[in-house]
């Protein structure tokens, strides 16, 4: 647990952090100076659609980037030690699984095939709670039980290829659970799932945020499960950061044209296609990125200084820093 | 009038395990000119429905009507004219174009197998219009598909399968695996083209927000069978059977304030062996009795739309 940190005090905050791919083609500038705080007992969403740089900033948190990632700059504070000045060693022992943890999208890639899922989430067990085997035993069940897994002895003894989707993501879950994070990054954890299933797995993500004050950074494209289960939101778009505010203020009342255009192309907000908003071109490739905002060519509200100018986050007059904003002309957006 | 119907359509899949029953006894009609929405979870056999219906793949039992004539036992050299009448989309555009031929190359090769036009002249100008409609440009025709973005891509491929100005057109999962603002985007461009060449669709997804817009009336499957058909409004403001009831629940909105509920406890149960009576009994909350795991209830009328319910006996 964390000592010492109450709920909605900064755990992780993410400063100027900037980042680039060498490829063959050249160098990618996936991620332009961002900024987030994630909140001890929030659920923060971070939402943008493909190449935005949502995952990218997910796996830097852990040290989880490919050897052709260049950190060009900023810092990943959590609860005030800087994440990239750590040594490997250091962040295998005291960050990954103690910590921080992860859940990515697809649970048939993430289980080992040859072991069965209770060996699997013992293994989280024994390496971060308790060494005794039969102990440990127990601890699994207990963990098993927690999501929700029905019979969870049964459960124990099965290979991934035995169970469905749902229930394998909910062991990579009771798997989190078990190395007892404190902060749990997931990665598009119910693209790969049935309606049905997500609302369960969404439920059991929900009961452990209230029970266990556990602090959730939820990456996903979905606008409308972001609107389901996450307290704040952070909008992405092509490396830079558009938009932070509460769930609420973000769907009523969306500052920047990108999100506004975002919100408005979701089928569900409107129901007649022909009143669904579309946002024209596409999202630029990150290898020679726009100038300045990286959305003004897209942008029906940019004038010069947009192409010329990169904006930073603002906040909106009274609403205490927790509404913020990256365009230089948002009042003007209707 | 119907464009395309099935009566008692069968599919079944001989697997290790036994036999998988995809498509069990489905009768449905998609009527001339509106686009009908087939929702359900994963393994329901929406898509294996859709193939059957096209004879992309061999039907077990049951027929097959197009335009009024029985295609179900038409062989291979049958079919092939009727193919450019009807047409289908897929889910993955990277997947259905070949990374070898240009845009151009991927649209005058269906023009001339099926002998649609006659000079050289008129394929250009076709393909042009063809791409115009689809939001293109005459410039495209010479990129191939590396060189276009996904949301592109999937319009070369509905461009592909309108070009022979098709009379019924299958979209299964056509945006999926698309970014939303591009989604948006290609669901206007189907609803001008569906104006523009009096197509009718058949829209296959797993999407419930998005077949609520796009469709006229809604199918909903359920482990290989229909449990309600009917007006998508309809369906929408009343779902009748449990099991639709249930599934739009637990669809979240985007919006705040309405939040999901968690209507279905655990997983579809494997089509290989599926339940004697009702395929939903075993989750269903609204069991009338014993009768639900006895029997299968029947795609019946009942009030304004077809359910298969033992609740409405």
């Amino acid at each position: 647990m964390v000592e010492g940190l109450k709920l909605g005090e900064p755990l992780m905050v993410i400063e100027d952090l900037k980042i680039d791919f060498l490829t063959e083609e050249g160098t990618v500038k996936a991620l332009d100076s961002i900024n987030l705080t994630v909140r001890k007992g929030e659920i923060h969403g971070l939402i943008g659609e493909t190449g935005c740089g949502k995952s990218v900033t997910s796996l830097t948190t852990l040290g989880l980037l490919d050897d052709n990632a260049r950190i060009q700059g900023g810092h990943i504070y959590y609860r005030e030690k800087d994440l990239l000045k750590m040594k490997e060693k250091k962040l295998r022992r005291h960050i990954r699984g103690n910590e921080i943890s992860m859940i990515f999208q697809n649970p048939v890639s993430s289980l080992n095939p040859v072991y069965t899922a209770g060996e699997q989430v013992r293994e989280s067990v024994v390496l971060y709670q308790d060494k005794n085997k039969k102990r440990a035993r127990q601890i699994v069940l207990d963990e098993l039980d927690r999501v929700k897994l029905p019979d969870p002895e049964d459960v124990y003894e099965k290979y991934p290829h035995e169970l469905s989707g749902g229930m394998k993501q909910r062991v990579m879950i009771a798997m989190m659970l078990a190395c007892n994070s404190n902060l749990l990054i997931a990665d598009e954890p119910t693209t790969a799932l049935d309606v049905s299933i997500q609302a369960q797995f969404i439920k059991v993500l929900k009961v452990l945020q209230e029970k266990n004050d556990l602090t959730i950074l939820y990456i996903t494209h979905d606008m409308a499960v972001v609107s389901e289960i996450c307290d704040r939101v952070t909008v992405m778009y092509a490396g830079q950061i558009v938009e932070t505010a509460d769930v609420h203020d973000l769907f009523k009342d969306p500052k920047h044209p990108y999100t506004r255009g975002l919100i408005h192309s979701v089928p569900g907000v409107k129901t007649a296609i022909e009143d669904f908003e579309t946002i024209p071109g596409t999202v630029p490739r990150l290898i020679n990125p726009p100038s300045g905002c990286r959305f003004h060519p897209r942008c029906e509200y940019a004038k010069k200084k947009c192409s010329k100018v990169k904006p930073t986050l603002e906040g909106v007059p009274g609403k205490n820093d927790k509404h913020v904003v990256s365009c230089h002309f948002w009042e003007e957006v209707e | 009038m119907n464009i395309v119907e099935t009566r008692n359509l069968k599919k079944f899949f001989e697997s290790k395990k036994g036999t998988v029953k995809a498509v069990n006894d489905v009768s449905i009609n998609v009527i001339k000119g509106e686009t009908l929405g087939v929702v359900g979870e994963s393994g329901c056999g929406k898509t294996t429905l859709g193939r059957t219906i096209l004879k992309l793949i061999e039907p077990s039992s049951g027929k097959i009507i197009f335009e009024g004539k029985d295609i179900t036992n038409l062989n291979e050299k049958q079919i092939r004219p009727l193919r450019k009448k009807m047409n289908i989309v897929f889910q993955d555009p990277v997947a259905s174009l070949n990374p070898q031929m240009t845009v151009y190359d991927h649209l005058s090769r269906p023009l001339e197998i099926h002998n649609m036009i006659s000079s050289e002249e008129e394929k250009i100008k076709r393909i042009i219009d063809i791409l115009n409609t689809m939001g293109l440009k005459a410039e495209h025709m010479i990129r191939y598909p590396h060189e276009l973005s996904g949301g592109q891509k999937q319009r070369v491929c509905i461009a592909r399968a309108l070009c022979l100005e098709p009379e019924f057109l299958l979209l299964d999962e056509p945006t999926s695996a698309l970014d939303v603002s591009v989604q948006s985007k290609i669901l206007k461009l189907l609803e001008r083209a569906k104006s523009k060449f009096k197509v009718s669709y058949m829209f296959i997804s797993h999407n419930i927000n998005l077949v609520r817009s796009i469709s006229d009336r809604i199918a909903v499957m359920y482990l290989g069978r229909l449990v309600e058909v009917g007006d998508t409004k309809k369906v929408f403001r009343d779902p009748k059977h449990p099991y639709t009831k249930a599934l739009f629940a637990s669809v979240p909105q985007p919006d705040p304030d309405k939040k999901v509920k968690i209507a279905l406890e655990g997983d579809v149960p494997s089509p290989v062996d599926p339940p004697i009576g009702c395929a939903f009994a075993p989750r269903c909350k609204d069991k009338v009795g014993k009768i639900c795991d006895d029997k299968m209830p029947e795609l019946e009328e009942r009030y304004d739309r077809r359910v298969a319910c033992h609740l409405y006996d």
